[in-house]
Parts: structure tokens; C-alpha cells; sequence
């Protein structure tokens, strides 16, 4: 073997991946000559000092990841509670579309019984949802049967949607949290309602008694 | 504990971060050449890896699997950081240091503690002239010691892949040493009298 073969294996043979029989061609050389064992020395010293040159991580790296994955699974279960809106209002649309479509006061079938009455902003609200549904005591819920309450507009509020192709043309207000709040009118909700009910969590609500306002209804977007 | 990770719970997979925080950390620092950014990419590694750990299925070693994680994330970064040297035509030469190298300074202490710092401070510039590439197989081989296919794995390389860079970047690192004076005979207590087969 010479030196330059010697060279090429000395690498693997620090790793410890030479077969036997090159481990020993290796060796038989490095005891024979001088300055190939000299390399191989520096080689296996810069290894070490490399072992030697490691730091302590900072002691923010734990605690920063910690957070954030903290709350990331907040917001995922934000977002999970919120999915179940979709569910029960899949059940709840098709009422939702006869109520809306006509005038009249709001009823539904076993709506007392279940005491499915819920989010009580002030007593003459009334929300078309089971009362444990989460998400419904948010602050959009409150201001969505506020809104309903004061207008006798039906008020349908859609998370996690931006905008939606149905509203393109229809002009809104930007509120203060970012959402986005169109007047439109009930056909126009049950539009929505019924292309979108699968696809975002909603909620719906509409004012005890007689719907006052004439047809009209308001969309919240909120993203 | 990895299991009850997967599952969702916080706890373990803290003490999964606790356990290899140190190699994640150190690779991303050599891939990075400072540490502001070796913080940010471990952060980004050990966060990726909480939201993919479902998809981690016990074929492998976990350390393989997040330092496989954590070797891409730092390949990402240093992607994006040519991107933006490129774009702004700043000249790199790679046979320097680049500019953001920087290696945390070691604490003061007697003067056998000052020769051993400048030693490290020595190898790591050295390192951080190196490509890319030959500093991850370096790291992984050399520290971390893993076997050259759990490199090969780990980096998506073939084995002989790694065994050749292995040799090339211990040839070139050697070079720079010596040139800085690092195999010096006032450093002989470093080199090993005899030299045996591992």
C-alpha cells in the first residue's frame, strides 16, 4: 500500500467502517511509516476537538417551543369546537331556510322542550344552536344576536371564510376585529347557508317574534 | 413517551426535547455559523416536528428521524439565505468564513482553559469554512458519531456518498489547521502516542 491509498482510507478506518482485511492493510502501513501516522494522529485530533466544540442550547429554546406548541393546541381547539357548529346546523338549515323565508315568528319543533335556547344577550335573543355548542358564547356570538336583536334581522355569522363568491357584489362593513358585515336579505342567507353549511363552522341568529325588518338579513364573515 | 407525544401529550414531548436539544442545537449551529440563528432554526425544527410526529413510525431511531427534520430545516435556511445573498450580489468566498460566522465566546478562565478555547475557536472556524455539505457529515460523523447509514439516512445521500465527503472534508479541514498551526507541537498532549485500529 502507499501512502496515497493509505491516505484515502484513513477517514473510514477513524469511522470504523473499513472491513477487516483493509483495517489490517491499514494498520501494517501505519505502523511502517511515520508520516502517515502522523496524519491519521491529526485526524483523530480534530474529531476530538470537534466533540469538544459543543454548546449548551440556551435556555429561551425550551421555553419558546413550549409556548408556541401551547398555542397552537389552543388554537386547534378553538377551531374543533367551532367545527362542531357545522354539525349541528347541518341538522338545524333546512328549519333555518323555512323560517327565513317566510315572516313570522320563529319557531321550531322541540325547540322549547330541548331548551335549546341559548345566548341570552338580554332575554330577546335567541340563537338556532344547542346551548353547550362552543364558540357560541364568543364575543361574535354576542354581537350577532345584539345585532339581530336591535334589527329584527336574521344575523348568520361564518368562521374561518374571508369572503365568499355569493357576497362578491354585496357591500360591507369592516369591523373592528377584522370581520366583515354585509346587509343583504334572506334569500341571500339561505344561499349561503345552504352552499356553505358543510364547509364553515356558522351560527345563526334571529330575533324572537316577528322578523321586523322586511326580508332584509345580515352576513358576518370572520376570518 | 414518544407514543404519549403523538397522542398529544405536552409534557413528553418536552422531555423528548429535553433529551436531544443539545445535538439539534449544535447541528444547527454549525449549519448556520451563529447562534441567533441556530435558536431560531432548532425552535423551527423542534416545532416541526411536535406538528409531523404523527407521521413518525418507529421505523427508524427517533434521533434519526429529527435530525433528518432538523438537517432540512437548516438546508431551507441556508437555501433562502443564498437566494437573498444572490439577490443583492454580495460577493461570498467560500474558501473564508463567511461573514455571520460567529463562535459563542468560551467563558475566561487559567491558561490551560485559554489553549484549549483557542483550540475550539481554531476547529470551529475551520468548520465554518467548510461547504455546507461537509460540515453536516462532519457534525453528524465526527459529534454526534453516527454510523455512515444513519448519515446516509439521515442527509438522503448513499452511503459511499457520505464516506467520500467524509474523507474530502477531513483532507480539507486538515489543510486549514495546519496552515493555522493547529497540529503545533505545543498541542502534541492532544495526539495520541500510539496509534491502534478503533
Amino acid at each position: 500500500m502507499n501512502c496515497d491509498t493509505a491516505l484515502e482510507m484513513m477517514s473510514a478506518m477513524l469511522d470504523g467502517e473499513l472491513t477487516q482485511q483493509e483495517q489490517q492493510m491499514l494498520q501494517a502501513h501505519l505502523d511502517a511509516c511515520e508520516s502517515c501516522r502522523a496524519v491519521y494522529a491529526e485526524l483523530a485530533a480534530m474529531d476530538a476537538a470537534l466533540r469538544d466544540d459543543q454548546t449548551e442550547p440556551p435556555a429561551a429554546l425550551r421555553g419558546n417551543v413550549m409556548a408556541a406548541i401551547r398555542a397552537e393546541q389552543k388554537q386547534k381547539k378553538t377551531r374543533h369546537a367551532r367545527s362542531w357548529l357545522v354539525a349541528g346546523l347541518a341538522a338545524v338549515a333546512a328549519l333555518a331556510l323555512m323560517v327565513l323565508s317566510g315572516t313570522g315568528v320563529l319557531q321550531l319543533p322541540g325547540m322549547a322542550e330541548d331548551g335549546r335556547a341559548s345566548v341570552s344577550v338580554g332575554q330577546s335573543m335567541q340563537a338556532i344552536l344547542p346551548p353547550d355548542t362552543p364558540g357560541t358564547e364568543g364575543l361574535e356570538a354576542k354581537y350577532a344576536a345584539q345585532l339581530a336583536a336591535e334589527t329584527g334581522c336574521a344575523v348568520l355569522v361564518v368562521w374561518d371564510c374571508e369572503a365568499l363568491d355569493e357576497l362578491k357584489d354585496v357591500p360591507y362593513e369592516t369591523l373592528d376585529d377584522g370581520a366583515r358585515l354585509y346587509l343583504t336579505d334572506s334569500a341571500t342567507l339561505g344561499a349561503v347557508l345552504e352552499r356553505c353549511r358543510t364547509q364553515y363552522p356558522m351560527g345563526i341568529y334571529s330575533p324572537e317574534g316577528e322578523s321586523r325588518a322586511g326580508g332584509n338579513a345580515y352576513i358576518m364573515l370572520f376570518s | 413517551m414518544i407514543r404519549r407525544a403523538q397522542s398529544g401529550d405536552e409534557g413528553a414531548f418536552e422531555q423528548l426535547l429535553l433529551a436531544h436539544q443539545k445535538s439539534v442545537y449544535n447541528l444547527c449551529l454549525r449549519m448556520a455559523g451563529n447562534p441567533d440563528d441556530a435558536l431560531d432554526l432548532s425552535q423551527e425544527a423542534f416545532i416541526r416536528a411536535w406538528r409531523a410526529l404523527g407521521q413518525y413510525q418507529f421505523d427508524a431511531a427517533f434521533s434519526t428521524w429529527l435530525f433528518r427534520l432538523t438537517s432540512n430545516v437548516c438546508i431551507d435556511f441556508l437555501r433562502r439565505q443564498k437566494r437573498q445573498q444572490h439577490m443583492s450580489l454580495t460577493v461570498t468566498d467560500d474558501d473564508e468564513p463567511g461573514e455571520e460566522f460567529t463562535v459563542p465566546d468560551p467563558a475566561p478562565g487559567p491558561e490551560e482553559q485559554a489553549v484549549h478555547n483557542e483550540r475550539r475557536q481554531a476547529v470551529a472556524r475551520a468548520m465554518a469554512a467548510l461547504p455546507e455539505d461537509y460540515r453536516a457529515v462532519m457534525q453528524l460523523r465526527a459529534v454526534e458519531e453516527l454510523s455512515y447509514e444513519q448519515i446516509a439516512e439521515i442527509l438522503d445521500i448513499k452511503v459511499g456518498t457520505v464516506k467520500s465527503r467524509l474523507a474530502r472534508a477531513r483532507t480539507q479541514l486538515r489543510k486549514i489547521l495546519k496552515d493555522g498551526n493547529f497540529f503545533d507541537s505545543d498541542s502534541s498532549e492532544q495526539m495520541p502516542e500510539e496509534v491502534h485500529a478503533p
